[in-house]
């Protein structure tokens, strides 16, 4: 399946509804779904929120296909070079006012997932996951 | 979509969230906590999340600046009924241990209301 977002975030209600679809047509749990979900919306979001210098529509292309018992995705977009997965990931057992505010979604997606990679191609950032069912 | 209401029971302000709590419906969930913060003398809060069926990290810092407000004066927030999706957000980002979150509403009032 693939389908293509603008850099807008009510976008990511079009995002859940897509995945539903998937989730129904590859026979998913609920759970799956959420997850599958939440790792997009988090990579996605940022890429809205951070990736653009330049004002303007630009497209987060989305492809997600099932083999087997794993489903594989691939995000792809011409935001500005950016390795989601080279930040450091946060500390998660800080008291409340050292608590960082930043950095919890990207760390979200890498527990989600089982696999996480990013490169460059051309003026293109390619983001593939993958998780196991 | 997210649909915000709050209520009072027993003296503490419930907020009820139904729907998505993302990148698109976050600022409308801060502001809310926030305007509640500056015009209620009550400095505690009850998040009643019994109907949020979606929560990303917008969602978790929106929980966490509510959090840091509610300790700098002096208040407390409590969080009831997560469902199974959002409830394993909190756990994989380590808000269950800075946040204070109950099974049921009645038990979140009774720890506030304590």
């Amino acid at each position: 399946m693939r389908f293509t977002l603008k850099n807008d975030l009510s976008e990511l209600n079009r995002l859940a509804t897509e995945l539903e679809a998937f989730g129904q047509a590859e026979s998913l749990s609920p759970q799956t779904v959420q997850q599958l979900n939440l790792a997009l919306d988090e990579l996605v979001t940022n890429t809205i929120n951070y990736g653009y210098e330049q004002p303007g529509q630009h497209s987060i292309e989305v492809e997600i296909e099932r083999k087997g018992d794993v489903v594989e995705i691939c995000l792809c977009d011409n935001a500005k070079a950016f390795d989601p997965f080279s930040a450091k990931e946060p500390d998660i057992e800080a008291d409340i006012d050292d608590r960082p505010i930043g950095g919890l979604g990207v760390f979200l997606v890498r527990k989600l997932m089982d696999t996480c990679d990013y490169r460059r191609k051309g003026d293109r950032n390619v983001v593939q996951l993958s998780k196991k069912l | 979509m997210l649909e915000i209401k709050d209520t009072t029971e027993q003296g503490i302000t419930i907020v009820h969230l139904k729907g998505r709590l993302d990148g698109s419906t976050s600022a409308q969930a801060d502001k809310y906590l926030v305007d509640h913060s500056a015009s209620s003398d009550e400095a505690s809060i009850l998040i009643d999340a019994s109907e949020l069926e979606y929560m990303s990290s917008a969602g978790l810092r929106v929980l966490l600046m509510a959090a840091k407000r509610a300790k700098s004066s002096q208040g407390q927030i409590a969080l009831a009924e997560p469902q199974e999706g959002v409830r394993q957000v909190l756990e994989i980002s380590g808000f269950t241990s800075i946040l204070d979150i109950h099974p049921t509403r009645a038990e979140a009032l009774q720890a506030l209301a304590g």
